[in-house]
């Protein structure tokens, strides 16, 4: 029972229950850090730090923390690992640091970590928490990715890697834009945040097309489903009635 | 007793005459060909390019959009895709060719003529890319043909501005030379300008007969403005579109530029405010948008005085962003945000067909409001 | 105690030991990562000014109230002014001896904004240029069409200056009047009014506003 229980709270935060396309919280972030895969890459793994931290502490103290001032404890443990998230990215990785921005402030007020807090992380053990924290994480990177790579991709032509990570070489895959020549389709509106929200629209409207037609297709079985069984149960009935007929006749 | 009420549901616009959609989208299309015509005398491979591409990309989006919204839904068989196709066909009406003819038609005339040197491919790319946006994001999306609240045209023309827009080039037309680069839009208010009391507003290259006949640069739709009056007067006679929307919007817009004349004269003596405002009126494409653009059934009201006040707040973002704004052409922009308060307008719980005090007010309020913020920010800036 | 006064102990000394533990924890933190940081700062700077006079030049920036008594006799420091563009000037020394002028502007129109250096020799004429920002929209119409060619020009660098014909006009404008006023500070000839600029900088300098600086000021 509790390996499903952590199984579930792990996989839940990825696709199912993803924070920035189903629950959509945090689209902040989503629209303004995803001109590039990097930057929203690097986004992504500074706040699943962010998050496993404040939910492991918050899961370790909830049983500590009364119930009247525990909104302000929480903002003051995720306010201190945010600061200490931004102190190390100024420190080691600056470009990333100034790509983001006041985005990484912007982490403290950030839906999904004090929803999760609020949600899951103070009413749950340590190691649940730890994994709900990790599978949104992940979720909510894998999802800014998308947008970000369709953003780089359609807005400056190709996918540039190295730029904020400075120890990989840089280097360019081009799709819409081959330097040195005259071949340069890309389109500059989607590095715009014009182009953000086309960008997030459009993937939100594919998620919840294929939400629909799931529902549809489980609704749809369900009264298939039910309209084969009122069938048979009738032709049950049918049939079963002369048989009990013909059964007391032989009886007697 | 078995008679049934039975409510049909129609989509704007909602006229009652045999066949009247269809109706109206060919009388629009015929009163497009004199500007259509005008553009293949200037410029025939460019108009011929452009219309094809547009008028093909538009009609397979369609295409395809019946065929999607068409399909057979799922009751838990599977069909072929031939079944889905002939059930789609089935749906598949004239209207499903006429209504993005008029919208190709006016894409392809405001979209520009020429790409920079060496990217000329890149025409065939905005043209496609502006079309499927323009269609699919500005009226598919919103259920189809009667059901979206933006200009389809307008919006293809926009997204591929912002898109490509550092690659245009506007042409001269009856001219041999290309025409000139530009980076943040060309009509003759772009180019060479006069520096009169700090704003570049006139242009000292081209006569007012030259702007009337279309020998300047610009847009193939706009340039040409006896054309535009020629399908004006023809749509006017079928009664196709309304001429209160092109009257009150061409009219106020000449009223507030008088005014802005009026205040540039007090502070710069030898520009007459006649000209000022007619020069105004003739560059750009406040003609060719007041007769085909703003005019489109489905985006604009549908009660008379909600027309005349839909005009009057076109004529004042026009002028706003002619007279405050960084861009040197702001039609398109100024029919946009048209387009978002036509539902405004148009709610029933306070607009009626009649002309009350009220809703004679309301135009002519809203044209001295902003008229007077007019006034006082250019009496700020000039004098 | 009362059942009040227990409450009140309990969830102050709660509230006290969690702020404790975020403060010891961000304070940590700060001890650990300040010397990084400075030390990441001033190779930025470092790398951003080698590109106007190279690498082994020695770069000090002229401050206001500079305590440097030579840098103060040779007239390098800020005046107290409201500049304008002007935000920083270096000056180049390798060895002993001054190499030149460097200045940095930031200008904004309603396009965009530009933040450059300008380089400016000893003896007040002008050097090349060179962009630094990276989130210009029409910076690369600009390095191509203005910069390279300025850059490019040996002879005459104010005539070249002047050759404004790129795809981003407005925006070599806005260079522009930037090289004029990094010229005037770093010459110190405050009192000499460029027919392109005006600088709003003491109270009895005539203002004259030409009508194209006002129309490319409201662009």
């Amino acid at each position: 029972m509790t390996e499903n229980k952590h199984r579930e709270s792990f996989v839940s935060g990825i696709i199912k229950q993803n924070p920035l396309f189903i629950s959509m919280l945090g689209t902040c972030p989503a629209l303004a850090v995803t001109t590039s895969l990097e930057s929203a890459f690097g986004m992504g793994l500074l706040f699943t730090f962010v998050l496993l931290c404040s939910n492991v502490i918050i899961s370790l103290l909830k049983k500590l923390i009364p119930e009247v001032v525990h909104t302000p404890c929480y903002i003051v443990v995720i306010a201190a690992f945010v600061t200490i998230t931004k102190m190390f990215t100024e420190a080691f990785l600056p470009e990333l640091f100034a790509t983001l921005g006041v985005f990484l402030s912007l982490l403290v007020v950030n839906c999904i970590v004090l929803g999760r807090a609020e949600a899951f992380a103070n009413k749950n053990s340590v190691l649940d928490s730890l994994l709900d924290a990790l599978g949104n994480g992940i979720g909510y990177t894998l999802a800014i990715c998308i947008i970000g790579f369709f953003r780089e991709a359609l807005g400056t032509g190709g996918i540039t890697i190295g730029k904020i990570f400075t120890f990989i070489p840089q280097f360019t895959i081009p799709l819409l834009k081959y330097p040195g020549t005259q071949v340069d389709m890309s389109m500059s509106v989607f590095t715009d945040s014009a182009g953000g929200f086309i960008v997030m629209g459009i993937a939100l409207a594919v998620i919840m097309a294929i939400e629909n037609m799931k529902n549809t297709k489980k609704k749809v079985d369900a009264r298939i489903k039910m309209q084969q069984e009122a069938a048979a149960k009738k032709l049950a009935m049918n049939t079963a009635a002369p048989a009990t007929t013909g059964s007391k006749k032989e009886d007697k | 007793m078995d008679t049934k009420i039975q409510f049909i549901k129609e989509s704007a616009p909602h006229i009652r005459r045999k066949d009247s959609l269809n109706r109206m989208m060919i009388d629009v299309v015929i009163g497009l060909l004199p500007v259509v015509l005008f553009a293949f005398i200037a410029a025939p491979l460019a108009a011929l390019r452009n219309l094809l591409v547009s008028i093909a990309t538009m009609e397979l989006a369609e295409f395809v959009f019946v065929l999607i919204m068409n399909r057979i839904p799922y009751d838990g068989q599977k069909h072929t895709m031939k079944e889905h196709f002939m059930n789609a066909i089935g749906k598949y009406r004239l209207s499903n060719v006429t209504v993005p003819l008029v919208s190709a038609i006016i894409y392809a005339l405001i979209m520009p003529s020429y790409m920079e040197a060496g990217y000329e491919y890149l025409m065939y790319v905005a043209l496609i890319v502006g079309a499927v946006f323009g269609l699919a994001i500005g009226k598919l999306v919103f259920g189809g043909t009667g059901n979206n609240i933006f200009n389809p045209a307008a919006v293809g023309m926009v997204f591929a501005k912002a898109c490509f827009g550092s690659h245009y080039v506007y042409f001269q037309p009856f001219t041999q030379e290309g025409g000139q680069i530009v980076s943040a839009g060309a009509t003759s208010l772009g180019s060479d300008y006069i520096d009169i009391a700090g704003k570049a507003f006139l242009s000292d290259n081209y006569s007012l007969l030259d702007l009337f006949l279309g020998r300047i640069p610009g847009l193939m739709g706009e340039i040409c403005k006896i054309a535009i009056l020629v399908g004006f007067i023809y749509m006017f006679i079928r009664h196709t579109i309304d001429w209160r929307i092109s009257a009150s919007y061409v009219g106020t817009f000449f009223v507030m530029m008088l005014v802005a004349g009026l205040i540039v004269h007090g502070a710069e003596e030898n520009i007459n405010p006649f000209y000022f405002a007619t020069y105004h009126l003739l560059s750009g494409g406040v003609l060719f948008a007041a007769v085909y653009m703003a005019t489109d059934p489905v985006t604009s009201p549908i009660t008379r005085p909600g027309r005349i006040l839909y005009g009057v707040i076109l004529a004042v973002c026009t002028s706003f962003i002619r007279l405050f704004g960084s861009l040197p052409e702001g039609v398109v922009y100024s029919i946009l945000i048209g387009n978002m308060l036509t539902s405004v307008i148009d709610y029933p719980k306070w607009s009626n067909n009649k002309f009350t005090w009220k809703n004679i007010l309301w135009p002519v309020g809203v044209f001295a409001f902003f008229t007077l913020i007019l006034v006082w920010a250019l009496c700020v800036e000039v004098l | 105690m009362n059942e009040f006064t227990k409450n009140l102990l309990k969830t102050s000394s709660v509230l006290m030991i969690i702020a404790g533990g975020a403060a010891l924890l961000v304070g940590a933190t700060n001890a650990l990562t300040a010397p990084v940081i400075e030390q990441n700062n001033i190779i930025k700077e470092k790398t951003m000014l080698a590109k106007v006079y190279g690498e082994e030049a020695s770069y000090l920036e002229w401050k206001s109230d500079s305590e440097d008594q030579e840098m103060k006799a040779n007239g390098q420091y800020l005046e107290s002014l409201t500049l304008n563009y002007v935000t920083k000037v270096w000056t180049a020394r390798k060895g002993s001896e001054n190499l030149g002028h460097i200045a940095r502007f930031y200008g904004k129109n309603g396009y965009g904004d530009i933040d450059m250096l300008v380089q400016v020799g000893l003896d007040g004429s002008l050097g090349n240029l060179f962009i630094i920002s990276d989130t210009m929209s029409y910076k690369a119409k600009l390095e191509s069409g203005y910069i390279d060619p300025y850059n490019a020009s040996e002879t005459d660098k104010q005539a070249a200056l002047d050759d404004v014909k790129c795809g981003a006009t407005f925006a070599a404008k806005l260079v522009k009047k930037g090289v004029e006023e990094s010229l005037m500070v770093c010459s110190k000839k405050y009192d000499q009014v460029a027919t392109f600029v005006t600088l709003d900088m003491s109270v009895n300098q005539e203002e004259t506003q030409t009508f194209v600086y006002t129309f490319a000021e409201r662009r």
